[in-house]
């Protein structure tokens, strides 16, 4: 689909010329708009401040018909993401049936960070840590702080 | 010199390029006025057409408009065009000094009274005498554009216009046509491919007005058709029908529109074939979605016994048409209600039958008896069957075997929109889905990743369709006519649409709903603890039969998905009973102990946050290939 290219691009110009606060995008490999890099600052007031989180989004070729994926690849200690190497995640705009063409990739980023300020416990993958960040937050707090450190460098 | 009249006429003819100049005579012009006020105009079409519409000015208006207006008689339209009015001009001799000029004004239908344009046109008189007999053709065109700005002072609520309602339907279709006209000169962003296009080219969509490129809505619509996503059949926008769609998963037993209607589909324009298709796989989605749907015995036919809540559609329309069911041993009457029942009639081929015992209709005087499905399958029934007991989890409202082809085991079916676990086929709250998975002690506790890659003949181990006797005959049917479909990964195996006969191959494109939020491989590790613990001597990590710590691994650690398969797959498939249903594997209980001690140490690091900790020496020795015994 050429359609899919022209419009990738676009949003890849429009999010390169005037990112989003905290979001940083660059292409994996600049002969294909389909892989983005993705450097997403903690945000401040949340346990991940001061770290720098890697993520990989990959929009699929019938982009956007049906919805770009996105992981982590640093590690993060957080409900919605899964704690391993796939750094998986659960978003609602991701979800086939949510998803909508005309949605941009700048709202699935800006959803990221807002899952990161605000983690959904009851949609959890991480179910560990959903129940920490559910009964004891402070403990939730220091550890996702302590990964921060560890990893998100 | 130059008459005076002839170089206004020019001068007005260059302000208004649309002036008409008689060829009869050089001095008379016409001119048509768009009627397009700021605000909307609410025309009430009233049943006293003898009655002449009053203009507001009038003295009479006021009281007029609110005797009218009680009368239930009226038809109130909100209007943005009102049709335009149509100036003539004719300049006689002696214009201007001498003699004023003629304006003769008319509207078609005539909306605006005889009288108040009789007002209209005497003003022209008074502004020839304002402007000391000078030229006065642009400031009168001017004076009644302004008027028309506020449609002569109906435009804004506080006014009504009265029409009589043999104008309704000029009037309103005046009114679409202005508004497609305006529609088709605006500029419009295209939200999907994001390009600036024309209104001529761009659609809005009737239901919520968002504004989208053709192009864009057929590529879209036409491959959401082509896959059977009828879902998806909606407006693009985001969040748009969003809390109607959630109205929906309520359960309310209505369904909220919010989809598109063949008749919309047809004016974007789609391909008739493509909307003949959306309507077919609608009625079929309905008849597969509802349990009691009866499908006719003949088995090259198994269309749907006729019914009134999902009427076959008639050409575009559904649940259009009258239906003729009644036309059958209608006139038997007197008999009990119950018996009457058992005759079904096939929408396809009219074949009369009973639905007790799937004869063709013997009267009701007869006793019959349900019919044991003991059916001959051919071969390639068979394998149809036992593909979809093993690969495929039913649906716990509509029972329409779903596939998953990769996420996680959260679903949501592609029929009746009922959010499902794939392991187990439970219904799952659409509020909170995922606690189904997150409840300690339960099945499918920390399952939500297993068989993240999909389902599919790589994938050894029948998930509920083996686990729960949950196939009954109605899935059975309902698969072998639509045999779910792996879109996302070629290399499983499709069941070829052809082999089944009776099948209709298009109808068979059935794309598999996809659920679940989507998962990407990463393959660059982060940087990992390397203390590495090793797993008690006594919990077994096996990895091919047991699919408790296995596939919890899976679930958390998700490896390589091929090669999961692979493993699991060939042992595994062996070990089937070729006929009966799936059960979970027999290991599972003998090592249930092991298995248990397993979770716990699991739990317990999990608690500790140690368990990656497990997962990662898991992976990097394999230590979970170690056989079972």
């Amino acid at each position: 689909m050429a359609s899919s290219q022209k419009r990738i691009s676009k949003e890849l110009a429009e999010v390169t010329t005037n990112p989003p606060e905290g979001i940083h995008v660059s292409l994996v490999d600049e002969s294909n708009v389909h892989n983005w890099n993705i450097v997403m600052d903690g945000p401040e007031g949340s346990p991940y401040a001061g770290g720098k989180f890697k993520l990989l989004l990959v929009l699929p070729n019938d982009y956007p018909f049906k919805p770009p994926k996105i992981n982590f690849k640093t590690r993060i200690w957080h409900p919605n993401v899964t704690f391993d190497e796939h750094g998986s995640m659960c978003i609602g705009i991701l979800k086939p049936e949510a998803w909508k063409p005309s949605s941009k990739i700048l709202s699935v980023l800006t959803a990221t960070q807002q899952l990161l300020v605000e983690p959904v416990p009851d949609d959890a993958v991480e179910t560990s840590a959903a129940e920490k960040f559910k009964n004891n937050r402070a403990q939730f707090n220091k550890e996702a702080q302590e990964y921060t450190k560890k990893y998100a460098k | 010199m130059e008459d005076e009249r002839k170089v206004e006429l020019d001068c007005i003819t260059a302000i208004f390029p649309e002036m008409v100049l008689d060829p009869e005579s050089p001095f008379s012009a016409s001119i048509e006025l768009p009627v397009n006020p700021q605000t909307p105009v609410d025309v009430a079409f009233t049943n006293a057409s003898d009655a002449p519409p009053t203009p507001p000015q009038s003295d009479s208006s006021e009281v007029n408009v609110s005797v009218e207006l009680t009368a239930d008689n009226v038809d109130l339209q909100n209007v943005s065009y009102l049709p335009s009015l149509q100036l003539h001009i004719t300049l006689p001799d002696g214009y201007p000094e001498e003699q004023p000029p003629t304006f003769k004004l008319s509207t078609t239908p005539s909306w605006l009274s005889r009288a108040y344009l009789d007002e209209l046109e005497s003003n022209a008189q008074a502004l020839w005498e304002e402007a000391g007999h000078g030229a006065v053709v642009f400031g009168y065109i001017d004076s009644l554009q302004q008027a028309a700005e506020n449609a002569f002072g109906y435009a804004g609520a506080s006014k009504i216009l009265e029409a009589p309602r043999d104008f309704k339907i000029s009037m309103l279709d005046f009114d679409i046509q202005a508004k497609q006209a305006a529609f088709k000169r605006e500029t419009f962003g295209c939200g999907i491919c994001l390009e600036p296009k024309k209104g001529s080219v761009c659609h809005r969509m009737l239901d919520c007005g968002h504004v989208f490129c053709v192009e864009c809505l057929q590529d879209f619509y036409n491959n959401a058709i082509k896959e059977g996503d009828l879902a998806a059949v909606r407006c693009l926008a985001p969040g748009c029908a969003k809390e109607r769609a959630e109205a929906q998963a309520d359960g309310s037993r209505k369904k909220p529109k919010t989809h598109l209607s063949p008749s919309e589909l047809l004016q974007i324009p789609l391909e008739l074939d493509t909307i003949t298709r959306y309507v077919r796989l609608k009625h079929k989605a309905g008849l597969e979605s509802d349990k009691n749907t009866i499908y006719c015995p003949r088995k090259w036919c198994q269309g749907a016994a006729r019914s009134k809540k999902h009427r076959k559609p008639i050409g575009l329309a559904l649940h259009d048409g009258s239906d003729d069911e009644s036309g059958l041993d209608e006139e038997e009457a007197g008999t009990t209600p119950s018996r009457r029942d058992l005759l079904s009639v096939c929408e396809d081929c009219s074949f009369a039958f009973c639905n007790r015992c799937y004869q063709g209709w013997h009267g009701e005087f007869t006793i019959c008896m349900p019919k044991t499905n003991t059916g001959e399958l051919t071969e390639e029934d068979k394998a149809s069957i036992e593909y979809l007991k093993l690969h495929t989890t039913p649906c716990p409202t509509c029972s329409a075997p779903a596939q998953k082809t990769h996420g996680c085991n959260h679903m949501i079916c592609f029929t009746c929109r009922s959010h499902f676990c794939y392991l187990c086929s439970a219904w799952l709250s659409p509020s909170n889905p995922y606690a189904h998975f997150n409840t300690i002690n339960t099945r499918c506790y920390m399952r939500l990743w297993e068989l993240e890659h999909g389902d599919g003949d790589d994938v050894g181990v029948g998930y509920a369709g083996g686990v729960e006797e949950v196939l009954e005959e109605g899935a059975v049917e309902v698969g072998l006519e639509a045999p779910p479909l792996a879109i996302e990964f070629p290399d499983e195996p499709e069941i070829d649409p052809t082999e089944d006969a009776n099948a209709e191959p298009p109808v068979v494109r059935e794309a598999l709903q996809r659920e679940g939020p989507l998962v990407l491989r990463i393959n660059e590790l982060p940087p990992r603890p390397v203390l590495a613990l090793a797993p008690a001597p006594g919990l077994a990590r096996d990895g091919p039969g047991n699919r408790g710590p296995a596939a919890q691994n899976q679930a958390r650690g998700r490896n390589g998905p091929r090669q999961v398969g692979g493993q699991r797959g060939g042992p595994r498939r062996r070990r089937l009973n070729p006929a009966g249903r799936q059960r979970a594997p027999p290991e599972l209980d003998e090592i249930g102990a092991a298995q248990q001690a397993w979770i716990q140490m699991f739990v317990q690091m999990a608690l500790n946050d140690e368990e990656d900790q497990l997962d990662s020496d898991g992976e990097e020795d394999g230590a979970w290939e170690i056989p079972v015994r």
